[in-house]
């Protein structure tokens, strides 16, 4: 009796073990292999609301409400174009001594308590896998997830893609030589759209050929036009947690119904996060440099006859070697000026002289300040100095070679001016200058000489005083 | 024979050792931060690190002073003189151990140097504002007597604007002056501009600091039709030292500048308004924007059309009656 009752358990065992195997639930289709979705950018949409907005400064609402789960500014950085309310703006910092604000670069427009922000977040999904079946003259078919509402109206939802009006276009996809697609055929459609059921926004991408197993295909759905919109935090994200979605790709025979059972079909998975800020400081700075200019070079429309460019026994750094001087005939020398700041305010250049050019640098013979012409050139006054007889005397002229605002420019004709003199109880002149960042400025300070007969021989020198300053 | 191939091995040694090296003639300094604001109570001292960078191909001797200055013009930048002196120049010290105002100091090609400037206000300092530059120059004591030319001094700068003050915030008067539009197509009546309404307008305007100590101008550009706000634009944050002038400009440093939208009819209130910590000031002017060019137009258009007509309409001279009975008896 008590044997006849195990055996009554294990033919109840056994039964229900073949039963099990006998009748297992099966999935009715192979796997595609080493499926993956890529996205260009895994950076979540923003979906926030107004709390205040103060001239530029614009204060996300710390609390949800129903679509709008971002509560901070942490998924915005500067230069990224959201909306607020609709309207258009560009943010231009993130306050870092707050969690929820956000300065933008035009002033935002007054906006009313729970207006929208959104930061759009456009990803391209690079889908790639491998074949198990083959499958002559078939589809692919890719499906992302939708949000549960409004998916098709370009804004981001918090529990899924927004279509974003996308069209078969907008979807490319490679194969093989026996998997070649039909670009004409491709389909995008929205959730609950035609052969769509709701939940997911299909994507096919039909081929002819033979099929074959093992083939690696990559599909694209969006380009750098346009592409789904990511979503937007779920309800309860946590900020730096990844929101993850399910993807399917199927494989389905010729002309199958796409709604039906697939050949082959896998799930991936897709995680968005808010994105990374890198910080870093730069400090304020000025960088100003003088290079010397080889002889015969082309500069402030005339070709140099003294080089600045070399360092020899004659030839030092920050001089003009003009040397021995002809009667009655120009001598023309150059510096390249050369100004970089990260000022906000721009920089300045400023030139003077000590004195005259003196006889072994004192002030009892002099070579005179130049007066260029008939019309006398002044420290303020730029003339024409292009005939050296008659006109003797030490003078600049200016030419902007890169970014730089001089005062005046040499023009075809040697428009020159002397140096403001110290000795004369002149101020400094600019003579470069920018009212904003600046580059690289460059600019030729063209120096130029001419002494006559009764100049008394000789070796004459002066000193010339650049100062470049940062504007406040 | 072997004698001679060492005695020319040893010649070109001795030839390449004694070639001069060539560089480009360059100087080249650069200096952090080129402007520095401070706001400090007598009986406080503080420290600030200027960095200061070889870029030469050469070592460069270098020697640092404070010059102070009281002018700037309306773009921000000093009135430098190098002679001038002031009686709180003393407030200043550079705490490094080797490096001394107004001595030379040598900074190696590519190498970096730092200035540790002090600052440090005595408790029955005056409360004022302190302007200075701290001037990097380059650095020669000889005159080369066998030289002809013109021999060249650089200097960096960096401005310090110091508000000494017991007060957070020093009293600021800034005054908003020369407020005007500019444009062709506007002309004025009393305190009235009337302009067209599609052609674009610009705006420029001074702050005038009245009060002793340095503000900032932060604010904004506003147009406003009745009550409501039609455009928006940031002033460009400058400073702006007691008793000086310094023209306004947008955060792109460009003149403020609006155009009208064909419907935007009517008179619009332009306003500067700036707010400082303590105190806020605004000027403002009213626009009236008129369709004249439309109405130009327009006017224009009719006169053409009336014009073709009258000249369609005009009826070709005809033979008079009695001319064709004539013609019609000669026959």
């Amino acid at each position: 009796m008590k044997n006849e009752k195990y055996l009554y358990i294990v033919i109840a065992v056994a039964a229900l073990v073949g039963t099990l195997i006998f009748f297992r639930p099966t999935k009715g289709y192979a796997d595609l292999l080493v499926v993956s979705d890529t996205l260009s950018t895994s950076r979540l949409s923003v979906a926030a609301r107004v709390l205040t907005i103060n001239g530029n400064l614009v204060t996300i609402d710390p609390t949800t409400a129903a679509g709008f789960y971002s509560t901070s500014s942490a998924n915005l950085k500067p230069q990224d174009s959201i909306t607020i309310n609709g309207g258009a703006q560009t943010v231009n910092n993130i306050e870092n001594s707050t969690a929820n604000q956000f300065t933008t670069t035009a002033a935002a427009p007054s906006g009313a308590v729970g207006n929208s922000i959104y930061y759009i977040s456009q990803p391209v999904h690079q889908i790639t896998f491998t074949t198990t079946t083959s499958v002559p003259a078939g589809f692919f078919r890719v499906l992302i997830p939708a949000g549960a509402s409004t998916n098709n109206d370009g804004n981001p939802d918090p529990d899924g893609f927004d279509f974003n009006s996308m069209t078969s276009t907008y979807a490319s996809a490679s194969g093989t030589a026996n998997i070649v697609f039909v670009t004409a055929a491709t389909a995008a459609t929205a959730s609950g759209g035609t052969n769509c059921t709701a939940g997911y926004h299909c994507f096919e991408f039909h081929y002819t050929g033979t099929g074959n197993t093992g083939s690696t295909v990559t599909l694209w759905i969006g380009n750098a036009t346009k592409s789904l919109v990511a979503p937007a935090p779920k309800s309860g994200h946590n900020l730096g947690a990844a929101d993850a979605y399910t993807i399917k790709v199927q494989q389905f025979a010729n002309a199958s119904n796409p709604t039906g059972t697939p050949i082959d079909a896998t799930n991936g998975k897709v995680a968005l996060i808010e994105a990374v800020r890198v910080t870093a400081t730069v400090d304020p700075i000025i960088n100003f440099s003088i290079t010397g200019v080889p002889a015969s070079t082309t500069a402030c429309g005339v070709s140099t006859t003294v080089a600045t460019d070399t360092n020899s026994s004659t030839i030092t750094p920050l001089s003009v070697p003009f040397g021995t001087l002809s009667l009655n005939t120009f001598a023309t020398a150059a510096h390249n000026l050369v100004v970089s700041t990260n000022a906000a305010n721009g920089y300045i250049v400023t030139a003077i002289e000590n004195q005259k050019m003196g006889k072994d640098g004192l002030t009892t013979s002099t070579i005179p300040d130049a007066t260029c012409g008939a019309t006398p050139c002044t420290v303020t006054s730029a003339q024409n100095w292009n005939v050296a007889t008659g006109y003797p005397g030490f003078g600049y002229s200016l030419e902007s070679v890169s970014g730089a605002t001089v005062p005046f420019t040499a023009g075809a004709s040697f428009n020159a001016r002397p140096f403001a003199n110290n000795a004369n109880l002149n101020g400094p002149t600019i003579i470069m200058s920018s009212t904003g960042i600046a580059n690289s400025h460059i600019a030729h300070v063209c120096y130029r000489i001419s002494v006559d007969a009764t100049q008394a021989a000789g070796d004459y020198e002066n000193q010339i005083t650049y100062t470049a300053t940062a504007s406040f | 024979m072997k004698n001679i191939l060492l005695l020319f091995l040893l010649s070109i040694c001795f030839f390449s050792l004694a070639t001069k090296n060539v560089y480009a003639a360059d100087y080249g300094l650069s200096v952090t931060p080129p402007l520095l604001r401070v706001h400090i109570k007598p009986g406080k001292s503080i420290t600030q690190v200027f960095t200061i960078n070889n870029l030469s191909q050469g070592n460069q001797t270098l020697v640092a002073r404070i010059v102070p200055f009281t002018e700037a013009d309306d773009q921000g930048n000093p009135v430098l003189n190098p002679k001038s002196t002031a009686p709180w120049l003393g407030y200043f010290g550079l705490a490094n151990s080797i490096i001394k105002f107004n001595e030379p100091f040598t900074v190696a090609a590519g190498a970096t140097e730092q200035l540790i400037l002090s600052l440090a206000v005595p408790d029955n300092a005056p409360l004022e504002d302190v302007y200075a530059t701290l001037m990097i120059s380059t650095y020669a004591n000889s005159i080369d007597q066998g030289f002809q030319g013109a021999q060249l001094a650089a200097t960096i700068g960096s401005n310090m604007l110091i508000t000494i003050s017991s007060a957070a915030f020093p009293d600021t008067i800034l005054k908003i002056e020369n407020f005007t539009p500019q444009a062709n197509s506007l002309f004025k009546i009393g305190n009235l501009y009337f302009a067209d309404s599609i052609t674009p307008l610009t705006f420029t305007a001074d702050v005038h600091n009245d009060g002793n100590f340095a503000a900032e101008t932060k604010g904004v550009f506003r147009i406003t039709q009745g009550n409501t706000p039609v455009y928006l634009e940031g002033i460009l944050p400058v400073n702006v030292i007691g008793k000086s002038s310094r023209q306004l400009v947008n955060t792109d440093g460009q003149p403020f500048s609006f155009t009208p939208s064909l419907g935007q009819i009517g008179p619009h209130q332009i306003t500067l308004e700036i707010k400082t910590d303590n105190s806020n000031t605004s000027n403002s002017i009213t626009i009236v924007f008129l369709p004249l060019k439309l109405l130009i137009g327009l006017i224009v258009v009719v006169l053409i059309i009336i014009i073709s007509v009258k000249i369609t309409s005009v009826k070709p001279n005809h033979i008079p009656e009695s001319g064709i009975d004539n013609q019609k008896q000669h026959l």
